[in-house]
């Protein structure tokens, strides 16, 4: 499974790459420091699964899930959003930009897994 | 020590005393002198600006505002440098916790590998020792068997080991939480900066920054946070939220 980390922090791309190697989705995982360089990478690559910060510069998760969205190439790429915003108009206006699934930072990775497996369809 | 009211009273005495012009004339000449000493300092400060007889000099010029501020003592710029700082040290934290965890499961192989012989060899004797009750080797025996208690427990410590090396990485995601904070306290400076300036009509150089977290969970309230979330994304995929 190929998978893209989207962080303007170097410390939580390397803590959500090295978390992902722990549950067992570490085979592929691309970085991007926010969203625009997000959406050149996923310009030349497929990925299975986004998972994203909200609080970024240049572009933002919330602009580049919207982005995402709207190009009938990646409509269909499960989301998650890992961020600090834990209000509950934050999160519906995440999930109504496309998001499929709603991590807030700090988060465990039994947590993570959950959600990967909610997202990919894999729990029952 | 405050004079006591016998030299208040004699000096308000001496006072009256005098006349009215001669009070002036006393005044008149502190005034003067008062005058003369606040330009004799200032034109030392006007001297020679990087000529500095002490370090008090170049304080007090800068609390005049006749200086700016060190690059080190701008505030966005410090606080954008501890940042800076921190993640790159988190960072290095984070490299030794890998690598801690890299020798943890080398540690761990090289007990896989030569598990399968020790028990081999507990088999060996036990068969032997079954069948033999009354053998030499009765005492190497409860050694062995010793052996493989004390590789058992390596085995445990090795996993607790490499427990508290994950929790240690989790706990790392401080990093990006506080600096979050930081950059919230930033952009209140900012804030008066771009205001103050709006007055004197200069430019500032902005740094594309993150948009500010309106929100940072407070780690007592985080439970009840991911319990909220998860109901939230629920009623989402229900319809229940239009
Ligand atoms: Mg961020």
């Amino acid at each position: 499974m190929r998978i893209i980390t989207v962080d303007d922090s170097s410390t939580m791309r390397r803590i959500i790459k090295n978390t992902l190697k722990r549950i067992g989705y570490g085979d592929e995982i691309l970085e991007a420091e926010n969203g625009k360089e997000a959406l050149d990478v996923l310009s030349n690559n497929e990925v299975d699964l986004i998972i994203t910060d909200w609080n970024m510069p240049v572009m933002d998760g919330l602009t580049f899930v919207k982005k995402v969205r709207s190009d009938s190439k990646f409509d269909d790429v499960p989301i998650i959003m890992v961020t600090t915003e834990a209000a509950k108009e934050d999160i519906i206006t995440a999930l109504k930009a496309g998001v499929n699934n709603y991590v807030v930072k700090p988060f465990t990775p039994q947590v993570l897994k959950e959600k990967i497996e909610a997202v990919m369809g894999l729990k029952d | 020590m405050a004079p006591d009211q016998s030299e208040i009273d004699a000096l308000l005495a001496e006072l009256n005393k005098k006349d009215s012009s001669e009070l002036d004339s006393i005044i008149e000449n502190y005034e003067e002198k008062d005058e003369n000493e606040i330009e004799d300092k200032a034109m030392e400060y006007k001297g020679d600006k990087n000529d500095f007889s002490s370090e008090g000099d170049v304080e007090s010029e800068r609390l005049r505002g006749e200086r700016l501020p060190l690059k080190e003592h701008r505030v966005i710029d410090r606080l954008d440098e501890i940042n800076k700082e921190s993640e790159e040290k988190v960072n290095r934290l984070f490299e030794k916790l890998e690598n801690i965890s890299a020798e943890v499961d080398e540690v761990e192989n090289l007990i896989e590998n030569i598990k399968p012989f020790v028990n081999k060899h507990k088999e060996f004797m036990d068969f032997f020792v079954e069948h033999f009750p009354k053998t030499s080797i009765k005492k190497n025996y409860e050694y062995f068997k010793n052996i493989v208690n004390i590789l058992n427990e390596i085995e445990g410590k090795v996993n607790s080991i490499r427990d508290d090396t994950f929790d240690a990485m989790d706990i790392l995601q401080f990093q990006d939480i506080t600096r979050q904070k930081i950059e919230r306290v930033i952009s209140v400076i900012k804030a008066l900066h771009d205001y103050l300036n709006s007055w004197f009509a200069s430019d500032y150089e902005s740094v594309p920054r993150a948009r500010v977290a309106h929100t940072i969970v407070d780690e007592g309230e985080k439970e009840e946070i991911d319990e909220e979330v998860e109901k939230i994304i629920k009623q989402m995929q229900r319809g229940e939220i239009k």
